[in-house]
């Protein structure tokens, strides 16, 4: 169902999702070898945040290799994950451990995966799960700013977005940990609206924004939100 | 009809939860999360369990609940719940194991005398789940608070949180939201030695915590709700050392 025909029904009860990419430095993290003959690889438990979406060395992204723990050992600068034990292996370019920082494999490693959000949850068949993913219903639809479009200094006077922020419960502290251990800012933050019971599908993106900075308190948090191009 | 019963002492939350699948997104810590739509997915139905092991000094279990399921009710489905104090059990013989009775969205399991045992289990099979995955939102482990005398009045609240706004001549605008029901009790009389057991249970759950209540224990299946309160308690001095008390609840999301 297109978007036009969900305000016009005036019960289609709008759902917004917010989806943030978040980062994870991991090579602080105590890590171990694999055993012969992938000892080329090291991994760590990976299992509370998911299968990350792309992982970085030193800024540089290494290959995912989806089939096998074999396939990472064959290849330098590459990750596997194995969803059956939540480890993340990964082998670095120079075959070291990646939490090395005494020799040349000196990296900075981070991983990166989703944060799945809503505005409210339901109860079956109308949950708000998608592709394996039930959305954390702790968005304040209220925070959801008005998208404005303004001229700018910083863009050599072309026009920029400013979407201004949105604003999360934390009253539980679900945030504060992961605030904590995990990188919220500038990262890419999509904000997407459809209609209780709709298909992923038929969800419309309305905004692809960068997270700014962050407002923390023991209630709530406040992501701001930024123009992509920045 | 029986009394009412609080189930607000859940030994679940202080529990080690194993399951012999999960699926991704969807972990067993998911069944000590007091979001009961945050719930646990199995990977298969044929022959799923669940362990809780309640630590070395475990209190005793007078109730079983498996709250939000979607178990079906069919010929080869098997419901049982569990318990031993063997680390070692293999289950094929455990010292207790009963069948349990399904019923929609919610199962309910009393023993009418405690049981306390370390490790408890709950084993399904339910080979045609169309789903292909069993769910659990909240279980529920432990024993119960019921007073010595019933509430004296009952009223059901049905409330609609949608947010409605008028045009000048009255044409309703409603952003719609799902209905639900709350609850005022007046009990005209508690005994001291349940004023002090309600203080016991308001001190664990305030009213930020919800629980389980069974409006009557003479109908479990159809009379238990996952509730959390609206209003603190007041105890007022009634005669001879009895108390008047209200309370207020209402389902949570």
């Amino acid at each position: 169902m297109a978007f036009s025909d969900w305000i016009s029904n005036p019960n289609w009860q709008p759902v917004i999702l917010i989806e943030i990419e978040v980062g994870h430095r991991i090579d602080t993290d105590i890590w171990t070898q694999d055993v012969a003959p992938n000892d080329s690889c090291w991994w760590i438990d990976h299992s509370a945040e998911g299968e990350p979406g792309r992982v970085e060395e030193s800024g540089a992204a290494l290959d995912e290799e989806p089939g096998s723990l074999g396939d990472c050992q064959a290849n330098a600068a590459s990750w596997f994950y194995d969803s059956a034990t939540g480890r993340l292996h990964i082998h670095t370019t120079g075959s070291g451990e990646p939490g090395d920082s005494s020799g040349t494999d000196n990296h900075i490693i981070l991983s990166y995966f989703w944060e799945y959000l809503c505005s409210k949850q339901f109860q079956a068949p109308d949950e708000i799960v998608f592709n394996g993913h039930w959305y954390l219903p702790y968005l304040d639809e209220s925070s959801i700013p008005d998208i404005k479009l303004a001229v700018s200094h910083w863009h050599e006077g072309k026009s920029g977005q400013d979407f201004g922020a949105v604003r999360f419960n934390n009253a539980d502290g679900h945030f504060d940990s992961r605030l904590a251990d995990y990188i919220y800012e500038g990262k890419k933050l999509i904000e997407k609206i459809g209609a209780r019971g709709a298909p992923y599908a038929d969800y419309q993106t309305f905004a692809v924004v960068k997270t700014g900075s962050i407002t923390w308190t023991d209630t709530e948090i406040e992501i701001e939100s930024l123009d992509l191009r920045r | 009809m029986g009394k009412i019963r609080f189930l607000w002492d859940n030994l679940v939350d202080g529990a080690t939860v194993t399951a012999n699948s999960s699926a991704t997104g969807f972990p067993v810590t998911n069944l000590q999360h007091p979001w009961y739509l945050k719930a646990h997915r199995t990977m298969g139905v044929a022959a799923e369990w669940w362990k809780f092991d309640l630590g070395a000094t475990p209190d005793p279990v007078q109730y079983f609940v498996w709250y939000y399921h979607n178990i079906e009710d069919d010929t080869d489905t098997v419901l049982q719940i569990q318990a031993s104090n063997d680390i070692a059990e293999t289950w094929v013989d455990p010292a207790l194991h009963e069948a349990v009775t399904w019923h929609s969205g919610q199962l309910i399991h009393f023993f009418s005398t405690p049981k306390t045992y370390r490790y408890w289990r709950f084993y399904v099979e339910d080979p045609g789940n169309v789903a292909g995955y069993l769910r659990c939102g909240r279980p529920y482990l432990g024993s119960y608070l019921q007073p010595t005398y019933n509430f004296f009045t009952k009223t059901l609240r049905l409330l609609d949180p949608s947010e409605l706004v008028y045009s000048s001549n009255r044409q309703m605008s409603a952003n719609t939201k799902d209905v639900y029901r709350g609850w005022d009790l007046k009990f005209d009389t508690v005994i001291e030695t349940d004023r002090a057991f309600f203080e016991d249970m308001f001190v664990a759950v305030g009213l930020n915590f919800p629980y389980f209540v069974i409006l009557d224990s003479a109908d479990n299946d159809d009379t238990l709700y996952y509730v959390h309160n609206t209003e603190p308690w007041d105890f007022v001095p009634y005669v001879h050392g009895n108390y008047e008390f209200s309370m207020s609840f209402e389902e949570d999301a």
